[in-house]
């Protein structure tokens, strides 16, 4: 006997078919659960926060603790100032990366030679070296040429995480794009600058999203860098979540959530607002032709 | 069409290599090989204190002497720290000096310091140190010699009385940096500041509803433990560190090992050579092991301090054999599910009776690369004298103070609702100091000591755990 026809959208219940969605919602509970116990911790009093799962009064007194001159009080830093710090020195680096990584990319992605292979390997090797494996010879060298604790220096540390990141990602871009477009506009009589800037960069727009967007993640959460290199002035919403962690006895776990809470925000907004281009181009260039 | 792409091809190659030999001539003309004096330090080594800038101050004492000075302070966040952030105006009043603090968080705290230390970038005049991290930013003379600054009138005040420290305490932050050489010796690298003492906290109510003591024996101690136990109620015995670190060695099982008359290492001629696996080291070790399985929380081996104390606090442990000043912040009102049931014992005797305690203290240190000594000297003076410490004290949360007369006079009135802390303390204070000895591996050598500790808990021969374990040990000891 057929089976019966399926309208679209209309699924088969089988036993297989049902044990998967089971399982995808168990991956789905599991994934999201540390999340969710984020969430539920920051809105723990300092009673409860150890000694209690689900069931608690919610307070919002974290938030405001830790925006408030009770929280500079307890870290020494201003959660703010560290905010702004972080927008402003992630938000550089990844302009700077953009600036030199999207020709850059353009470049990698149009001409082979010889090495150029090696080459992009020894970019993107500078995203694999462990940071605490250069980060003397650097705070060295920071100290030496007064960068230590400046944003400048910060801009110019983490472009050893975006720039790998934003010439791998938009080379391939690069490369998927039809050379035929540039090479019309060559015939056309514009010189190999305007065919780049007027045919292929609003091509790769929605890549330049994706790798803008990711670059900015890597750059906010990295952690190493800014715990070395800055000081109270211009330290970074990472370390200055990580200073509620307390010592002596003393881990202050909600203040800790809330701060890391707040601290998501930012590339979250980002994330929401280049949504449009995102979700174009965080597959367009997976595929290769 | 290709051609022009060649064309370009071949030309941007150019101008990338031109650019790139500018850049990189741009770059050697910077003096970056002066770092390659990383580690070299300015300060003394080898416990000397030639040359101290400590001789360049001179005349009357006076507090005001590097008024305008802004001194930057490495610090972690701890309850000493808490205590002392408020008085930090009164300090500038005193001396016109302004001191911004840095805290960064305890897990992260030494690998900063580290980098801070070796870079010798002078970006921290002062900072918060354990007594054991001396044998490691010591000898490469990251370390400012404080001998020259106590010993100079004209840059301590008369009323400054360094002999009011416990002498332990001092003796630990002593040593002259020579392999098989005792603490007490060469420079002072450090000033205690807050100190803690290894013992027993239990719970009280518990204790009295079993009509229980605490024990005075070891084997007495086993056997406790193993009663209180009842792992159907959620609740056991004792709780004391168990993860693969440094830091589970030194409180409750160093406290005890040496009570039981074990040594870490003997010396002779300048060489050491590791007595883990002597045979009181061996029994011991293998009883410690017992009574965690036994008596101790499930997961023993990633516990570290907050956990135990932790445990005690919410009433699921009966016992922590830890620091003395980790204990107690669990029995301020309100701050745990026990509070107020807790009190303190010394922890078992050994067999000849010995009382002999291991000893964490929270120090100040001088970055020897500090560009303002004097500012720092007058900070780490004012912050361990008797005035800041006795207003710090009255705060509540600074347990143990380091000085004789600020215990018994401001720390003893905290004491009303902790039975057993101050008698506790009376009991194990004249045999508190550091129990280990002195060497510069001593990270390296006390974590394997650890993870041997550890693959005993799991099953492992301990005799043989441990001769494994010594063997390295004196071998790493004796290098360099």
């Amino acid at each position: 006997m057929a089976a019966a026809e399926l309208m679209p959208g209309q699924r088969r219940f089988t036993p297989a078919a049902v044990g998967a969605d089971l399982l995808l919602l168990v991956w789905f509970v599991f994934s999201l659960f540390p999340l969710l116990w984020l969430v539920l911790l920051s809105l723990k009093t300092s009673a409860e926060q150890t000694s209690t799962y689900f069931a608690f009064s919610p307070t919002l007194e974290n938030f405001s603790t830790v925006l408030s001159d009770q929280g500079t009080r307890l870290t020494s830093v201003n959660f703010l100032s560290a905010l702004v710090s972080s927008v402003l020195s992630c938000g550089g680096a990844v302009l700077v990366s953009l600036v030199i990584g999207i020709p850059a990319a353009y470049a990698a992605g149009r001409w082979r030679f010889r090495g150029s292979d090696d080459l992009m390997f020894t970019i993107l090797s500078f995203r694999f070296a462990p940071e605490l494996m250069v980060i003397v010879p650097l705070f060295v060298i920071y100290n030496q040429i007064g960068l230590f604790d400046t944003k400048l220096g910060l801009v110019w540390v983490l472009q050893l995480v975006t720039m790998p990141l934003v010439i791998w990602i938009l080379r391939s871009y690069f490369e998927d794009l039809p050379e035929d477009l540039e090479q019309a506009a060559l015939l056309d009589g514009y010189t190999r600058r305007r065919a780049f800037v007027m045919v292929a960069l609003p091509l790769v727009r929605p890549g330049i999203a994706a790798a803008a967007l990711l670059a900015f993640i890597f750059a906010w959460n990295s952690y190493i860098f800014p715990l070395i290199l800055t000081g109270g002035t211009n330290g970074t919403i990472t370390v200055a979540v990580a200073r509620y962690l307390g010592g002596g006895g003393q881990a202050y776990y909600n203040l800790t959530a809330a701060a890391a809470l707040i601290g998501a925000l930012p590339p979250l907004v980002l994330a929401l607002t280049i949504q449009r281009y995102l979700v174009r181009g965080l597959s367009f260039g997976a595929v290769k032709s | 069409m290709s051609t022009s792409a060649h064309r370009g091809h071949d030309h941007s190659r150019r101008s990338v290599l031109k650019s790139l030999g500018l850049a990189g001539g741009g770059l050697a003309s910077i003096p970056l090989l002066n770092a390659c004096g990383v580690g070299t330090g300015t300060g003394s080594s080898g416990g000397a204190s030639a040359g101290s800038a400590a001789d360049e101050v001179t005349g009357a004492f006076d507090w005001k002497k590097a008024s305008g000075t802004t001194l930057n302070v490495l610090q972690t966040p701890h309850p000493y720290q808490q205590s002392f952030q408020p008085l930090l105006g009164e300090f500038t009043e005193l001396t016109g000096i302004e001191v911004v603090p840095e805290l960064v968080p305890e897990a992260d705290y030494f690998t900063r310091l580290n980098t801070e230390l070796q870079g010798q970038g002078g970006n921290y005049d002062v900072f918060m140190t354990g007594a054991y991290f001396i044998w490691t930013y010591g000898p490469p003379g990251w370390m400012e010699d404080l001998g020259p600054w106590i010993a100079n009138e004209s840059a301590t005040n008369a009323d400054y009385d360094f002999e009011d420290i416990y002498e332990g305490l001092r003796k630990a932050t002593q040593w002259d940096f020579q392999t098989g050489s005792p603490i007490g010796t060469g420079g002072q690298w450090a000033i205690p500041w807050g100190f803690e003492t290894n013992v027993i906290a239990y719970n009280k109510r518990l204790f009295d509803e079993r009509g229980v003591r605490p024990a005075e024996t070891f084997d007495e101690l086993v056997e406790l433990a193993t009663d209180l136990t009842d792992r159907s109620a959620g609740r056991y015995g004792i709780a004391f560190r168990g993860s693969k670190s440094w830091a589970t060695i030194h409180p409750g099982y160093m406290t005890q090992y040496t009570r039981e008359g074990a040594v870490d290492y003997t010396s002779a001629d300048g060489e050491l050579t590791a007595a883990m696996n002597s045979p009181e080291a061996v029994a011991f070790t293998q009883k410690w092991a017992d009574l965690a399985r036994n008596a101790g929380p499930a997961n023993w081996t990633s516990y570290e301090y907050p956990d135990c104390t932790r445990d005690l606090g919410n009433g699921s442990a009966a016992m922590v054999f830890d620091a003395d000043s980790a204990t107690y912040p669990q029995n301020q009102p309100g701050a745990s599910a026990e509070a107020g049931n807790l009190a303190w014992h010394p922890g078992p005797a050994g067999p000849d009776g010995s009382y002999a305690t291991n000893l964490w203290t929270w120090s100040w240190g001088m970055n020897s690369a500090s560009k303002n000594k004097l500012a720092a000297w007058l900070f780490m003076q004012w912050a361990t004298g008797k005035d800041a410490m006795n207003e710090a004290v009255q705060q509540g949360a600074f347990a143990d103070p380091v000085r004789e007369s600020v215990f018994n006079d401001s720390f003893v009135q905290t004491l009303g609702a902790f039975p057993g802390y101050q008698e506790t303390f009376e009991k194990v204070i004249d045999s508190t100091t550091i129990q280990f000895t002195p060497q510069q591996a001593f990270f390296q050598t006390t974590e394997d000591w650890a993870t041997s500790l550890q693959n005993i808990y799991n099953g492992a021969d301990a005799q043989s755990e441990l001769d494994s374990l010594a063997d390295r040990s004196t071998t790493a000891v004796n290098q360099g």
